[in-house]
């Protein structure tokens, strides 16, 4: 057996299987069908400082392999979290990491302060895919300044790993992972999903109740994988890679191009063992290229160049 | 655990109306009104990944260890399914999802179109259970009714419903059922599975008449077990229940009519 430990700075995971936000509930769901503890760790759906009932149904439009989504980070709140949601998921023996949101700065300072008095989060990720009311709607994660903003107020509150979750939905996301590194981030992790819309054609309206929503699936693989290895070249920080990862093949796409972890989001929802299935298929792919860590893959396509093939 | 069956069936009924028939282990302890959700893609070819989701499907009847399905294609997701072969093998996980409260009261089945699904099950269980029953169906048109005939195995009391007349009374399945509800020296329990228009009609009457009604709501899904909350429906508190997890079957009285499920 391939050594699947990897180090994400503080952060020490028993191998680089985790599963992506908003995919996996709070992992009740899933741990009838496999431990929790096989993971890497299991990153909970977004936690804000009060319950959110989300968007209005209909929430799910398939698209060519892809889904997109408007569930508006439906959970039930930062308190009910500490007394149901965390203590199942340390019990289940999950490594556990509490995806957070919120409306503004404070909110998510709220959260992140109440959380560091709990015992057994292993890391902090930050959803800064959300509109800062505040300031007009504008997505935290799009504009530099508001995304340091709130990685520094949560970095003040939280003494433990930060991972900060970087949208797709900019120009240079390069830009966005130099700026929340500089105001405290430790870790990112990228992609959220992509912006997108679909319409019925017979009904003319749009698929979903809120519109525009986010795509995930094979279908934002490549973009993912561009984005893993942009990052990667702009920052000396970790990655966790996602994005549309279905086989065992995605997730060596996503440590070459420079990710240490990967989440499995979408793909959950095909087959529920997929995450754990893929920890033994990573095992064997390593066997396989006669690999004996998972380290051996990390970053291996660097900056190009090397490998350009001419014509002739 | 997600299972791999068997086919023993796939077969065209008419009117777009596919009956599928399973060997399989875990479907056993299916209840009425539970479903399955399919991955449709030949387990024999290389994943496409497209169409990328499973595809829910009530438990239409279970016999020993057959378990059938009735579904009707609407796209890409069951145009592939409509494709396997009996022979090949499929990918479904389940049982999921709860199913309809039986009773002790007679009981009024209303299906609509391909709704007829979770009601063939719950007939046959309410026939091992000696409780009377009258069966209401309604579709569009004789074609789409192509499924009549397996609950015809199970009850006498069988009242068919075309929107064009082809066969049975002309009308709306609605309209008939404040006529046979009457007809019932006790009150009768409803249960019924269509069209969400259908049931909003139901739940009127249902509130009107003061008698019991279980509603199987349809609802895309990706995780189908609860956990992506990709499936909400409103409720009438304002919170919001998966069709998943919390349902399909609901109560009437506990959901929101209004139009987001109307």
């Amino acid at each position: 057996m391939a050594d699947l430990t990897v180090s994400l700075g503080r952060l020490k995971l028993k191998n680089p299987i985790t599963v992506a936000s908003g995919t996996f509930g709070f992992g009740r769901e899933y741990a009838s069908y496999y431990s929790l503890s096989e993971l890497g760790a299991v990153i909970t759906s977004a936690v804000t400082l009060e319950k959110r009932v989300g968007n209005k149904p209909p929430r799910l439009a398939e698209t060519p392999s892809g889904i997109l989504n408007s569930i508006g980070l439906e959970n039930p709140g930062v308190e009910h979290f500490l007394q149901e949601d965390l203590p199942y998921l340390q019990r289940s023996g999950a490594t556990v990491i509490v995806n957070i949101a919120g409306r503004t700065v404070e909110e998510y300072r709220a959260v992140a302060e109440r959380l560091s008095q709990a015992e057994g989060i292993a890391a902090l990720e930050v959803n800064i895919s959300c509109p800062n009311v505040k300031e007009g709607g504008i997505t935290f994660g799009t504009e530099p300044q508001m995304a340091q903003r709130v990685t520094a107020s949560v970095r003040e509150v939280w003494p433990g790993p930060l991972i900060v979750k970087l949208s797709p939905n900019v120009t240079d996301i390069a830009l966005l992972a130099r700026a929340v590194v500089e105001a405290g981030a430790e870790i990112l992790s990228l992609i959220n999903t992509i912006t997108g819309m679909a319409i019925d054609p017979e009904t003319w309206q749009p698929k979903l109740g809120n519109i525009v929503g986010g795509l995930s699936g094979p279908a934002i693989k490549p973009v993912a994988v561009r984005m893993v290895w942009q990052v990667a070249q702009a920052v000396d920080v970790p990655i966790i890679g996602m994005g549309g990862i279905v086989a065992v093949e995605d997730v060596v796409e996503f440590l070459l191009a420079g990710a240490t972890a990967v989440s499995v989001g979408t793909g959950n929802f095909r087959q529920p063992t997929l995450a754990r299935d893929l920890v033994g298929e990573l095992d064997e792919y390593l066997t396989t290229h006669q690999l004996t860590t998972v380290q051996q893959l990390i970053g291996q396509v660097g900056k190009g160049g090397d490998r350009w093939r001419t014509c002739v | 655990m997600p299972e791999i069956a068997k086919i023993i069936q796939n077969k065209a009924l008419g009117g777009n109306l596919y009956r599928l028939v399973l060997e399989s282990q875990s479907l056993q302890k299916a209840v009425p009104g539970q479903f399955v959700h399919f991955l449709v893609q030949s387990q024999a070819e290389p994943p496409t990944w497209d169409p990328l989701l499973r595809r829910p499907l009530s438990v239409y009847d279970l016999e020993e260890e057959k378990a059938s399905f009735l579904y009707r294609i609407v796209g890409r997701g069951t145009k592939q399914l409509a494709n396997r072969r009996p022979g090949e093998k499929i990918d479904l996980l389940g049982p999921l999802g709860r199913g309809f409260q039986i009773t002790q009261d007679p009981a009024l089945l209303i299906g609509g179109g391909v709704g007829a699904a979770p009601l063939l099950f719950l007939a046959h269980k309410l026939k091992e259970k000696q409780q009377k029953f009258v069966v209401l169906l309604g579709a569009r048109t004789a074609q789409e009714l192509a499924h009549a005939g397996d609950f015809a195995k199970y009850t006498q009391d069988l009242f068919l419903v075309t929107e064009d007349g082809s066969v049975g009374r002309r009308g709306l399945v609605t309209d008939f059922v404040p006529e046979v509800a009457a007809q019932f020296k006790v009150r009768p329990k409803l249960y019924a599975c269509g069209p969400n228009p259908m049931l909003a009609s139901l739940a009127a009457f249902a509130k009107e008449a003061a008698l019991p009604l279980d509603v199987s709501l349809e609802a895309a899904m990706a995780c189908g077990v609860g956990a992506c909350f990709g499936c909400a429906c409103q409720l009438k508190d304002g919170s919001m229940a998966r069709v998943c997890a919390d349902g399909p079957v609901f109560p009437y009285e506990v959901l929101d009519w209004g139009e987001k499920n109307g």
